[in-house]
C-alpha cells in the first residue's frame, strides 16, 4: 500500500464485475442443464446427445466455458493474492492457472464441435 | 526565518512524546503489552456465519476448479458413444469412492452457487444490514448441509 493511490491500477472494478457477470452466465447455464436433466429423466443417451448436437447448445456451452474460466481465472487470483506471499511462487502459480484454463477451453471446443 | 522555529518547536516536541512514552513505560505499559496472551487454536476460535460462509465458499471454488479436468473427461466420454454413456451412468453410482466425491463435488456446487446467489443479492443492497446478512449466511450453511444429506442419501 505503500505511495500508491487507491484504485491506480484500475483493475479491481473490472474484475469484480466479471466475476458477477459470468456468475450469472453460469448460473443460467446450470439451472437450464439441471431443468433439462430432470425433465429427461432417467436420461437417455440419444437425448443427450440430441442436445449437444444443437448449435445453439454448442454456443450455450462454449459461452459457460469462456465464462467458468474469466470466473475461475479471478477467484483462483484472489485466493493465491491473500495466501501466497512469496511474489516468484505466486506468478507461478498465476501463469500454471492461466495455462490449464485455456487448455481446458479449447478442449472443451474440441469436445463440443469435433464429435 | 520562519523554518528554524518551526523546526525547533518540532524538536521541543519530539523530545516531550517521548518522555511521555518513556513514563508510560515506567509504569509498566510495555511490560504489560508483552505478556498478553496469544491464543491461536483454529479449533477453538468462533467465527461469525459470514465468515465461515466465505471460506467455504473459497474452499467450494477452491475444489471446483480443480475438478474443471474431470468434468470434461466426462463429458467428453458420455457424448462418445451410447456403450459409453450407458458404462458411465452404470458405474458412476458404484463404489463407495466415487459415491462420496460425487456426492461431495454436487454438494460443493450447491453451496458455491447458493453462497453466489447471497453475494450477488448483498451487492445489490439487499439484506446488507447485519442481523438479515447473518441470517442468510446460516440460510446459505444449512442448504448446503441439506444438500450433502440429501446427496448421501440418495446415492447410496
Amino acid at each position: 500500500m505503500v505511495g500508491r493511490a487507491v484504485g491506480g491500477a484500475r483493475y479491481g472494478l473490472r474484475d469484480w464485475l466479471a466475476q458477477r457477470v459470468s456468475a450469472l452466465l453460469m448460473a443460467i447455464y446450470m439451472v437450464f442443464m439441471v431443468s433439462f436433466v430432470v425433465a429427461h429423466r432417467p436420461l437417455q443417451y440419444g437425448d443427450w446427445k440430441g442436445l449437444f448436437d444443437q448449435a445453439w447448445m454448442r454456443i450455450f456451452s462454449l459461452l459457460f466455458m469462456i465464462g467458468l474460466c474469466i470466473h475461475a481465472w479471478v477467484g483462483m487470483r484472489n485466493i493465491f493474492m491473500d495466501y501466497v506471499h512469496s511474489t516468484g511462487i505466486r506468478l507461478l502459480q498465476h501463469v500454471v492457472v492461466i495455462v490449464a484454463l485455456v487448455v481446458y477451453l479449447l478442449w472443451a471446443v474440441q469436445i463440443l464441435w469435433s464429435l | 526565518m520562519a523554518v528554524p522555529i518551526v523546526s525547533h518547536a518540532g524538536k521541543c516536541l519530539y523530545s516531550l512524546v517521548k518522555l511521555i512514552r518513556f513514563a508510560f513505560f515506567l509504569q509498566g505499559g510495555c511490560v504489560r503489552k508483552q505478556q498478553r496472551p496469544v491464543f491461536l487454536n483454529p479449533l477453538k476460535i468462533r467465527l461469525p456465519a459470514g465468515a465461515v460462509a466465505s471460506i467455504l465458499h473459497r474452499a467450494s471454488g477452491l475444489l471446483l476448479f480443480a475438478v474443471i479436468p474431470v468434468a470434461l473427461v466426462l463429458l467428453q466420454r458420455s457424448l462418445s458413444s451410447a456403450d459409453e454413456f450407458d458404462r458411465l451412468a452404470d458405474t458412476s453410482g458404484s463404489g463407495v469412492a466415487s459415491r462420496l466425491f460425487l456426492a461431495l463435488l454436487l454438494a460443493a456446487m450447491i453451496y458455491h452457487f447458493c453462497a453466489g446467489m447471497r453475494i450477488l443479492l448483498l451487492d445489490m443492497d439487499i439484506g446488507l444490514a447485519l442481523p438479515q446478512a447473518r441470517n442468510s449466511a446460516r440460510f446459505v450453511l444449512a442448504a448446503g448441509a441439506i444438500a450433502l444429506l440429501l446427496l448421501g442419501v440418495w446415492l447410496w
